[in-house]
């Protein structure tokens, strides 16, 4: 007979397991359902914390707690600690939810069953929440700065180098005058762009194209799917290009000597004054973007060349789009305004899959976002910056005090059923073109009335100082005779809009006015719109206040500069953090949907913390995701160093230190548990993981960093 | 000297101040008393896995026992190292690894029955559950609900 584990007597079985650690305690608890009862039984549990998670100290106080609960229990059946009868020292207990023991909370226990191996449960994920955090860091690689090769190629200067959204991609456009050539376009006017995938350690040249435009590039902004990019130049000239397929049988040389046009080009435009942000999305179907002036806020069709403007009043006012381009924020001092929502329920969600980016997509992202802009359907929130997370109605939200910056999360109740995720938005455009199919009633007549009638106002209170949304523009869907109980769902959501319906179905048959009497009755009519849109907008605050926006106060990072700063970096889908400070310590949060209603349920959120001392004097300059699982970080000093993570609990009190020693990271841990340190382990997993790479590396790429000039 | 008879018949003639290693046999040799050459079978336990644990306690036979633990507080330490020696010893297939777990605790052999505990905990250390399962050849007994509940109650380890 083969003797396995399992024919160890319990007795046995426990011993064993009161030799573990606390990671591997919790791990044996989900083996099997025999080791799962034994890991929970009152003895081995209480044996298991206090050998293991408590202090001597702590444990008589805790052991004390839970004891007299129990003694309660027996002596009660129901259990009603009132905490200001309780005589004696101890009277701290816990919430229970894991991570939430504090030593200073007093007794919250009003159960009126009483379960003692439960408590003692609840009382030992407290203890490990309280331990521990779950993000683990490894060494991916360094990738360190190089010349190119100038011989053949006669390169003269590097231009601009920018990462791909995902981080999967790093371009560098050098720029140089051939010698030779026939027309001359001007020094500077012969662009070459290297394109590098960065994804994995063997870091190669996987395109390289060539382009003519006689200016300077600005800014470079490559779409999430890797093959559209978006070049600014000096000043307020825009192009934007296909990039060319690679070859994918044979390694690029970077000293082939390459033709050069503008046959990549799709769309160029001039516009008035720079751009200081741009961006092209999935597929080549919008461009956005911002240029440094009133009504500089811009959307173009990249398919019809047309052009939707944003209203907004400030200058100051940031794009930041996220989502594969579906949320859009705009973003400025005390106040953001975010358009669209992430799909939770979206399966790419959390994804490593870069290839989820490269999905094809219908091209509805300009009828998406010209629904949402000119019905305003947005999220306004009250904080300096803010972006979007995964979770619906969460963001996460900077406020820049005297001498700190705190980083908050926001969640804010959304009413507005219309403000939306892209994938919400085509499965209602699909069910509203079927029901247009069955129900082909509608007049010509009620749709001019009702498309006449609209008028898209800036929420400013400001008139727009360009074109703002033709009539012809605004979806169809809005304007088809929908079910009754759809008409009111839009009628509480769309104040204009519904109305106009409402009104224009009553009113088809009424003769037509003369001129002026339409004037007459369209300024009455836009007066008592405005009442009535004030009216909605104190329904709302109404409402707002029913469920008020809760904050949880994530990280302080202490500043005194009059300059400040913060380096941050989101992944794709809003589900990971990095936040760096100035003291070299770069903060990951976790934003899952699970650790979101922590954070809120708790009041904080526990980060893991990596201390990154590369250089004396040197600060983080970039920071971005890579995938979800990379996160990249570049340095002022040329070095950009790649970790990897990896989901593990670790204890949250361990700071995982990375110093340069001669020429080699080396990890080291602190103050934690020095047992798990091995260095020479270390020194052979970085020594494996570190080729070495050589490439020229954007210092001054496109930075998630925000900063506020006192 | 002490005769030991394993569960297959055979014998093994071992100094006293190794058989006393064993607070079972030491007992029983304190019962019958000093008779020259007394056998003391030991059922239970088979020949070659008796020989191992003679090894260890031929090995350790002049360390000093270690007292009783609730007199001595100091005993409680949990000492998390296993001897260099030991492990050695230890380093065996997991079958003949739990035999000598399980003749360690009938024999009543404290040292090496933790210093065998210690060593299957080593097993465990930083493996996931599935690693775990694989490792001691452990069927997944869980029903979909409870691997549900599991992964509920495991969450915030999981990804924060």
């Amino acid at each position: 007979m083969v003797i396995s584990i399992n024919y160890l007597p319990l007795e046995i079985i426990k011993l064993i397991f009161l030799e573990l650690d606390s990671k591997s305690y919790l791990r044996v608890g989900q083996v099997c359902q025999q080791w799962r009862e034994l890991t929970r039984r009152s003895f081995t549990l209480r044996q298991h914390i206090k050998d293991v998670l408590l202090s001597p100290g702590e444990c008589s106080r805790v052991f004390r707690a839970w004891e007299g609960l129990v003694m309660d229990s027996e002596n009660q059946n129901q259990l009603a600690i009132n905490t200001s009868s309780k005589s004696g020292n101890y009277s701290p207990v816990y919430k229970l939810s894991p991570g939430s023991f504090n030593r200073q909370n007093e007794i919250a226990l009003t159960n009126t069953s009483f379960d003692k191996d439960k408590e003692l449960e609840k009382i030992y994920f407290q203890l490990l929440g309280m331990k521990f955090v779950s993000h683990n860091f490894s060494l991916s690689y360094i990738v360190t700065t190089h010349s190119p090769p100038l011989q053949k190629t006669k390169l003269r200067n590097v231009e601009h180098k920018a990462f791909s959204p995902d981080g999967t991609r790093y371009i560098v456009s050098y720029y140089y005058k051939p010698p030779n050539n026939e027309k001359d376009h001007g020094y500077g006017a012969y662009k070459r762009f290297y394109i590098y995938d960065i994804s994995n350690r063997d870091v190669k040249l996987v395109n390289l194209f060539t382009h003519i435009c006689d200016r300077a590039i600005t800014d470079i902004s490559i779409s999430c799917d890797n093959l559209f990019m978006a070049i600014s130049y000096s000043p307020g000239y825009v192009e934007v290009l296909k990039i060319p397929s690679a070859s994918t049988e044979s390694e690029i040389d970077p000293d082939t000597e390459l033709s050069y046009s503008t046959r990549h080009r799709i769309f160029s435009r001039q516009y008035p004054s720079a751009i200081n942000y741009l961006s092209v999305s999935n597929n080549g179907e919008l461009l956005f973007i911002r240029s440094q002036r009133l009504g500089g806020l811009l959307l173009v069709n990249l398919d019809t060349q047309e052009e939707m403007d944003i209203p907004h009043y400030r200058l100051d006012l940031r794009m930041h789009l996220q989502n594969k381009d579906e949320v859009l924020a705009l973003s400025g001092w005390n106040e953001t305004i975010v358009y669209g929502h992430f799909n939770s329920t979206k399966k790419s969600l959390g994804s490593t899959n870069i290839s989820d980016t490269t999905e094809i997509q219908p091209r509805v992202l300009w009828k998406y976002y010209q629904d949402m802009i000119s019905c305003h359907y947005f999220m306004y929130l009250h904080a300096d910056f803010a972006v979007a997370l995964g979770t619906k109605g969460v963001f996460l939200g900077f406020r820049f005090e005297e001498d700190e910056i705190n980083v908050f999360l926001i969640e804010e109740n959304i009413s507005i059923d219309g403000f939306r995720s892209l994938e919400e938005f085509i499965e209602e455009e699909k069910s509203y073109e079927e029901t247009c199919q069955s129900k082909n009633r509608i007049t010509s007549l009620k749709r001019k009335h009702s498309q006449d009638n609209i008028e898209v106002r800036n929420d400013y209170g400001m008139s727009s100082s360009r074109t703002l949304i033709e009539p012809s523009q605004i979806p169809e869907s809005h304007i088809t005779e929908a079910d009754p109980a759809s008409i009111e769902l839009r009628q509480f959501n769309l104040p204009y809009y519904t109305e106009t319906i409402l009104e224009g179905q009553s009113s088809i048959a009424s003769p037509r006015q003369d001129p002026e009497d339409q004037n007459d009755q369209e300024e009455q009519e836009q007066n008592q719109e405005e009442d009535e849109d004030d009216s909605d907008y104190d329904e709302d605050e109404n409402e707002s206040d029913d469920s008020p926006t809760r904050e949880v106060l994530l990280l302080k990072v202490h500043e005194t500069d009059s300059h400040k700063d913060i380096k941050y970096a989101l992944t794709l889908d809003g589900s990971r953090l990095a936040i760096a400070s100035h003291d070299k310590k770069l903060h990951i949060f976790s934003l899952n949907n699970e650790a979101i209603k922590y954070a809120f349920e708790n009041n904080e959120l526990p980060s893991r913390t990596l201390l990154i001392d590369v250089f004396d004097d040197d600060c983080v300059h970039n920071l971005q995701f890579v995938g979800r699982d990379k996160l990249k970080v570049s340095f002022h000093t040329a070095t950009s160093i790649v970790f990897d993570f990896t989901s593990d609990i670790t204890d949250r009190n361990q700071v995982v230190r990375w110093e340069l020693i001669e020429g080699r990271l080396d990890k080291n841990i602190d103050p934690g548990d020095k047992n798990d340190y091995d260095p020479d382990e270390n020194h052979r997993r970085d020594n494996k993981k570190q080729p070495a790479t050589l490439l020229e590396l954007s210092l001054w790429c496109r930075s998630q960093s925000l900063s506020y000039n006192n | 000297m002490v005769t030991l008879i394993s569960s297959d018949g055979q014998t093994f003639e071992i100094d006293a101040k190794v058989a006393e290693k064993s607070v079972l046999i030491k007992n029983m040799m304190e019962d019958i008393g000093d008779e020259a050459s007394s056998e003391i079978p030991i059922p239970n336990v088979a020949s070659n896995v008796l020989s191992k644990v003679i090894e260890y306690c031929t090995h350790h036979k002049d360390d000093p026992s270690l007292g009783d633990e609730e007199t001595n507080p100091a005993n409680k330490i949990k000492n998390i190292d296993i001897d260099e020696w030991d492990q050695k010893f230890l380093a065996v297939d997991q079958e003949m690894l739990f035999e000598i777990i399980l003749t360690a605790n009938y024999l009543d052999i404290k040292p090496l029955l933790e210093a065998g505990c210690k060593t299957v905990a080593n097993m465990i250390k930083g493996k996931s559950p599935e690693e775990i399962r694989r490792t001691f050849n452990i069927q997944n007994d869980f029903t979909p609900e409870e691997e549900s509940q599991i992964r509920r109650e495991n969450e915030w380890a999981e990804d924060r």
